[in-house]
This record gives C-alpha cells, structure tokens and sequence, in this order.
C-alpha cells in the first residue's frame, strides 16, 4: 500500500478495528487514493458516513475496500468539513454513486463531480436530512400525502342501461 | 442480443414503468425501463420504497433491543443477520461465546442459508414461467421452518441470538429432527435437477443471458452467488472465518461463465455445501452452556468501549458488513448496515441495457434481491 | 333434440329453429366443459404439484369454478381512463366468436356436425386465427402499455404458428383426401401392415406440430408469453376486471377445448372408436375423452415447463416448426405419389 502515499495525520484518536488497514486520507486525495486501490484489485466494500458536527464540525467518511484473493480490508477515513463537497469516486467505483446519494440525501452533504446527486432511497424533494443527530422530526408539512387526482370522469361509473 | 444500435432517441423509444407493483419485482422495486420494441435501452433501479431508516432506529436503541431489526433487514435469511448482529457486539464488547452455541449457530444459519436458497429457486423459476418448482422448493422450505421454529419459536424474523451464546438451546432432539430434514432435502435434489436443471427451455433462457464480468463485479462490490457465478471464489466464511466454521470442510462452488444459469446452479450447489456444513457441526455439537454463564443476555445494559469496527458475515445474499461506531455509550453512535443486495441491483444498471423484457425478470430474479434489505 | 327441432321449427320455421338448437346447443355444450376443464387444470396443476387442488365446493371441489364464475360476475366492472371504450368494452365478446364457429363444424358423431360443410377444415383453419384479433383489439384499447405489448406479442406468436399448424392439417388432407371433417372420420383409414389407424399413426411429425401449434395458438404455456405474469402483469388483458376478464379466460379454455376437438378429429380419429357403430351415443364419448387426452397433455406441458423467451419463441416457428412441417408435406406428398 506504499503507492497510496503519506497518511494524513490522525485528526482524532477514535480506534478503528476490523481493518487490515486504516488510513486517514485528505478529501482532495480521495478519488486519487482509490484509484490505486481499484488498480490493485480492490472491490468496493462500504461506504459510511458518520455525524461527528457536534464534537468536531465535520462529518467521518468511512470507505472500506476489499480483496477477492487474499483479503486484506484497507479503510479509508476522511474528516470532511460540513460545508465543503467532497469529491465523488464514482468515476472510479461504481457503487460509490448510490453511496454517495445516500450519504449526500442523508446527511446533506455534497460530493463535487457526481452524475446524479439526487434523492435515492428518500422520497423525492425532501428537505430535511434523518441521519443527522440534530434532526428529530420531519416537518409536519414535508409530506404532502393527499393526491391531487384530477375529479374521476364520467367513465369511472358506467350509467346503468338508458 | 442487441439488434439495433444503441439510441437514445425520444420517438424511437418509450418509457416502461416497471413496479412498483408488479408480479416480479420481488417487494417493492421499481424499474424504470427505456425499451425500444422489447428491447431494454437503459433501466434504472428506484428504491426506497421500503425504507424504514434501520440505521436511525439503531442510534435510538439499546444492543439489545436492536436485536429483532436485524432479521428484518432480510426476512429470508434473518438468522444469520441476527447473529451477525450479535457478533459484531460480542467482538466489540469482547465477550466470550461458549463452545456450544457457535457451533449451534452455524448449524441454525447454514439451514436459513438453504430456506433462503430453497424460496429462491421457487420465485426465480416462477419468474420464468414455471410454477410448479416453487412448490416443490417450499415444501422442503416449510421442513426448515418447522426446525427453526422448534429452537426459536419463530418461521421468519428471528431474534435467538444473545450477546454471549443463544436466547434456547438445541433440544436433546433436534440432531435427530435436523438430520430427518436433510434426508428430505438430499432426496429431492435428483428431481431438482431434472426438472430444472437439465430442462431445454430453462437452459435457453437462463445460459448466456445477463452476464456479469468480474470488473464490473468489482467496481460495485457484488458479493455473495452473484459473484460467485461469475467465477470468483470469494466467501466471507472462507476469506475472513468467524464463528465456528473454520473448524469445518466445505468448498465453494463457482462458475466462470457470469450468467443467470451460473447464479443459478452456484445457487444450487451452495445448498449441498450447506448440508455438509451442518453435518460436520452436527457431529461435533459439543456440550455444556448455550449461554455464557452471567453473561449479559439482554437485561443489563451493554456499553461498548469507544472506537470503530467493521465486521462482516456471509449472508445467502452475500458480505452483509456492520460498521458499529460507539462513543462508549449503551446506544451506538452509528450503525451502517452494507447489505449485500445493495450493491447487486445497483450493477443491474449494466447488465441490463441490449436484453429483452423477459431477459430483465430473469436477470433481476437471478441476483436474489431482498427489496427490504436494499432500502433497510 | 329433433324431437325439439321439430316443435320449434313450427313458430320459428327451419331455418330459425336450426339456428336457435345448435346455438344454445354449442354454447350449452361448452360451457358445461369448460366449467369442468377449469376444474379439471387446477386439479391436474395441484396433483403435479403435490397439493389437492380445490377440495371445498362440492365433492373434491367440482362446483368451484361456478362458484368462481358467481364471484365474479359479482364484481365491480372497471373502465380504465382514456380507453378506446368501443373496441375495449367489443374485445371480451369477440373473442369468444371464432371459437364458436369452429365448434359448430367439428362433427360430434354420426349424426354429424352442426354445420357439415365440404371445405370445413379450411374453414376451421380461416376461423381460428381471428382469435387474435379480439386479443389485439383488447390489448391496444387499453391504454395500457403491459397490454399493448401482450397484444403485439400475441399477433406475431399466433402468424408464426398459424403456418405450421396449416401445414400439418394440409398433410393429413392429402392422405385423407377430403377436407370434409366428417369424411375425414368415416373414410377408410390408411393402413398400417393391413391395420387400419387413424392418421395420427402415419402423420405422426404432424401431430406433434399441430400440438404444438395450438398449444401457442391457445396462448398456453409455455408458449403463454402475450399475457407472460411475470413479465407483463396480465399480458392483454391487465385491464380488464370481473366478468370482462372471465371472457377472456373462458375464452381460453373454449380454445383448448375446441382445438384439442380438432386435434383428435384430425389425428386420433375422432368420434370412431369400437362399438361406435353399432351405438351411436359412444362417438361423441370417445371424442370428448380424445379431446381431454389432448387437453390434458396440454396441461401436463402447462405446469412442468417454464416460458420461453419472445424471440426464442419466433425462432422456433420459423426456424424449426415451419421447415419440418413444409418438408413433411412434401414427403406425403412424394409417398402418397408413390403409393399411388
């Protein structure tokens, strides 16, 4: 894992176990250090993200490759600040654009380069963000559930026999 | 199968919404499909529609009382999702498992692993048109029902798993009962074959279609038979052991050829290794405890020290994977599930462009998606 | 039934009284058969499938379907939105006509058939393929795109398999040498080491072809891809609810139940069987039980093979079923010549 380059130093002394290898990595490294991983033969394990606003101000990405062959988990933590997009390795994974959806519909935040950053598994155009941990109710009117059917025609009830 | 050049063209094409009711979409999946004729131009999975936020729900309960979501993720094998569950907190927590109850989880999970794969057969044979499997599976399904409720007092959503061994222990009865099944299954498996396997229409429809390469199996972490019927022996029970089942044989059966017929039969064999599985853990069920004594169980509050872990396990779907984040609190501070569904219908968006409708239902039955564990 | 025949034909005249006995006569006639076949394919589907089948309504289940028909013709009759309301609400009484029409020329014993006429066969086979229509018309006028592919399908899958089954019925017309059903019966058999045996025997690549011909013809599986559950819902008839969708499904069975009366005039000898000269009331008995056996394999078919893909479906008509049925004629043909 040489060609991945210097780790970023730890921000946090958080523990991470689970993992062959755990390795802080700058946001602007990201779609360059998975790069090497996908030329390796590394598959897409996971992706999370975690709200870490209260104590720190940002948001820990957590991606975790794998090996078929031999397996060896390297995962990747990146500190990324709320406000900055972070940019999307869905160019290089595939699974990273539903990932990167549901982090971005979840939680708010954005990823820079993505095909689609849209509403995935949240019903389309809602606002608020449930995975953050100040979120404690949606809105009473983020939902509008009435449907607005056009008036049924005259079809809807055959006349009886005229 | 593609006969026309590929377009994208507006008046050449027509939107075909498939789901999200509809006979096969397996739940609640919506396709939305581009065809041309009948011919797929691009197809583009909508999920959510069985979104429960199970990883909100985790943050807001205690270990234990997340314990019953687990199975609820995917309700076809959810024993092995609940012992997963257990697990990743007993490995975190470090708390010790006696002899007994892992191997009784092994033999409990490996019999899911065949009622998941026996349904399975069924509803993908049923995609295609064939009824009559679908009983057949079932009725060898309802035999594994039938042992797993004995020892959990459920057929589906399982919660038997306890932080330290098993909420029951295996009666005195149950090797006799569970070898009674086994029986039964070993003896239909020739019919099986016949009926399925050696069929000319089945082979058509099945060999050669929807196949996926082992790259685009890597670009989006499929898992589990899906990537296996494309030739890659990857199996968490063997890449990462945990539990009990380093202490047993078994192989892993793979085809190269990355079609529906390869998912079908790795599938199929998967069954049989399952069987031998549970054999070996049926002859070597040791004695004493089901459950550490003064273990925790669920009654006490259970804290985890702070830190990070990912664990994962090899669910009928594939690497189901929980990253556990605890702050040293008795909820945790974040729980992802990676379900292995996830990652399958997602490469769908590739493998389905230049296939037929009826091709769509068979690849998308051949990937074995739990629409719940999708969306969790 | 002459004696009928004879009061009605006093305020109705012949003519009229003909029509009105064999009408309710047909409609009569299949509609008790198709009450039992439906019985029947669930029975036979339950038995393959290791279940009993209906078992509630009347002894082992036999009044179940009349208790279905009664459960649906209570139902709420649906119209789409947007639907071509005349061609969609004209589908489901369609569909049932061509059906009718063959039934009346397939001859049911010595007494003969409803309508005897010289060309039957060939009327029988101009009749069949107008099924599909009512089929199509279902499909495009429901405004729904399930149904228009059914409907599609359905028009491409009934072309390709109207010519083998053309082919194959044109084989045994050479060796029979009329196109008369009723002749084609009562004529002297082709003989087989000095036994004779119903064309069947000699045409046997022919049979199988007209097998599986109407078996495609009748939309069955595995050929069932216009209304295929899996893939397009309903197929053509999605739209379509309560008694409009029986239509549909009765309509099926009147199909099976008529083709397969074809199939055993054609090629199992239809009403002959022994003693049915000398008691006449045994040749519509033995058809109707060479019907059920064609039937039957049509279900046996149904529930042991799963569907076939639309395009491998068109190859096999084209590629395989039309050149073997066109080579067997012409080998009739050259051995009908030869012999004679």
């Amino acid at each position: 894992m040489d060609a991945l380059g210097a780790s970023v130093s730890a921000p946090t002394e958080h523990p991470f176990s689970g993992a062959a290898e755990a390795r802080w990595v700058a946001p602007g490294r990201l779609v360059e250090a998975s790069r090497v991983l996908r030329e390796a033969g590394y598959f897409f394990e996971s992706m999370t993200c975690v709200d870490r606003i209260a104590a720190h101000g940002v948001f820990e990405l957590i991606y975790t490759f794998n090996r078929w062959e031999a397996a060896s988990r390297v995962a990747f933590r990146v500190w990324a600040p709320a406000t900055e997009p972070v940019p999307s390795i869905s160019g290089v994974f595939g699974a990273a654009n539903w990932n990167e959806r549901e982090a971005w519909e979840f939680y708010g935040l954005a990823f820079s380069g993505h095909p689609n950053l849209t509403w995935l598994l949240l019903p389309e155009g809602t606002e608020f963000h449930p995975l953050l941990k100040s979120f404690t109710a949606p809105p009473a009117s983020s939902y509008d559930d009435s449907l607005t059917a056009p008036p049924p025609p005259d079809d809807a009830h055959p006349p009886a026999h005229h | 199968m593609r006969t026309h050049p590929p377009t994208t063209d507006p008046l050449d094409t027509y939107t075909l919404n498939m789901g999200p009711q509809h006979p096969s979409t397996h739940g609640v999946l919506r396709l939305l499909l581009t065809l041309r004729g009948e011919e797929i131009v691009t197809a583009e999975p909508v999920i959510g529609y069985s979104h429960r936020a199970h990883e909100k729900m985790a943050e807001n309960r205690t270990y234990a009382q997340f314990l019953p979501n687990t199975s609820r993720q995917d309700y076809l094998s959810g024993m092995i999702y609940n012992f997963a569950w257990v697990e990743a907190v007993e490995k975190m927590a470090g708390i010790p498992v006696p002899e007994r109850a892992l191997v009784a989880r092994v033999i409990l999970a490996e019999f899911n692993r065949i009622a998941s794969h026996l349904l399975w057969i069924g509803a993908f044979l049923l995609d295609l048109g064939a009824p009559t499997p679908f009983l057949y599976c079932w009725d060898d399904r309802e035999a594994i029902l039938f042992l797993l409720e004995s020892v959990t007092g459920s057929r589906l959503t399982y919660a038997s798993g306890r932080f330290g061994g098993l909420a029951r222990d295996l009666d005195a009865d149950f090797p006799r009962r569970a070898r009674e099944v086994i029986a039964k299954l070993r003896a239909r498996w020739p019919e099986y074959d016949r009926l399925i396997e050696d069929n000319v229409i089945f082979r058509n429809r099945a060999i050669g279609v929807g196949v996926l390469t082992r790259d685009q199996c890597r670009s989006y972490g499929v898992t589990g038979p899906t990537l296996r019927g494309s030739g890659v022996p990857y199996d968490v029970r063997k890449a990462e052991p945990y539990g009990a089942y380093p202490r047993f044989e078994f192989d892993i059966p793979t085809r190269p050829e990355g079609d529906v017929f390869a998912r079908y039969w790795v599938r199929v064999q998967e069954m049989r290794q399952s069987v031998r599985i549970i054999e070996q853990a049926l002859d070597q069920l040791p004695g004493g405890p089901f459950l550490e004594p003064g273990s925790i169980g669920v009654k006490k509050r259970l804290k985890l020290p702070v830190g990070t872990q990912y664990y994962a396990v090899e669910s009928a779907r594939g690497h189901y994977g929980i990253l556990l984040v605890s702050e040293g609190g008795a909820e945790p501070y974040r729980a992802k599930f990676r379900t292995p569904s996830y990652p399958n219908l997602a490469v769908l968006t590739e493998a389905m462009p230049g296939t037929l409708v009826a091709d769509a239902v068979a690849i998308l039955g051949s990937t074995d998606l739990v629409m719940p564990e999708v969306d969790r | 039934m002459s004696a009928l025949h004879a009061l009605l034909a006093g305020p109705l005249g012949g003519f009229g009284a003909t029509l009105l006995v064999g009408v309710v006569g047909i409609m009569g006639y299949l509609t008790f058969n198709v009450l039992f076949l439906i019985w029947l394919e669930r029975k036979v589907a339950g038995h393959i499938q290791r279940r009993l089948g209906p078992m509630e309504v009347g002894p082992h289940g036999v009044l179940q379907t009349v208790a279905d028909m009664l459960k649906l013709l209570g139902k709420q009759l649906l119209t789409p939105v947007a639907t071509d309301r005349f061609v969609y609400l004209l589908a489901p009484l369609l569909v049932f006509l061509p059906t009718m029409c063959v039934a009346s020329l397939i001859p049911l014993g010595r007494a003969q058939a409803f309508a005897d006429m010289p060309y039957g066969l060939i009327i029988i086979v101009t009749l069949s393929g107008l099924t599909v229509l009512a089929i199509f018309m279902a499909g495009w006028a429901s405004n729904n795109k399930y149904a228009v592919l059914g409907g599609m399908r359905s028009v491409a899958q009934v072309v390709a398999y109207e010519i083998p089954v053309l082919l194959a019925v044109l084989s045994v017309v050479l060796v029979a040498g009329t196109t008369n059903l009723h002749q084609l019966v009562t004529n002297p058999w082709p003989r087989l080491l000095g036994v004779p045996v119903p064309y069947g025997v000699v045409e046997p690549l022919a049979a199988v072809i007209f097998f599986i011909g109407i078996t495609a013809e009748t939309n069955r599986a595995p050929f069932d891809i216009p209304e295929a559950e899996s893939e397009l819902v309903g197929g053509f008839h999605t739209e379509y609810s309560g008694m409009r969708f029986a239509m549909f499904f009765f309509a099926e069975y009147t199909n099976m139940l008529v083709l397969g009366a074809l199939g055993a005039t054609l090629f199992l000898g239809g009403f002959r069987g022994p003693f049915q000269g000398a008691v006449p009331l045994l040749g519509p008995v033995y058809l109707l039980l060479k019907t059920y056996l064609v039937v039957f394999v049509m279900m046996w078919a149904r529930w042991t093979f799963p569907r076939l893909r639309f395009d491998q479906l068109m190859s096999f008509a084209w590629k395989l079923l039309i050149p073997l049925a066109l080579a067997n004629l012409v080998a009739t043909a050259v051995v009908l010549g030869v012999l004679a």
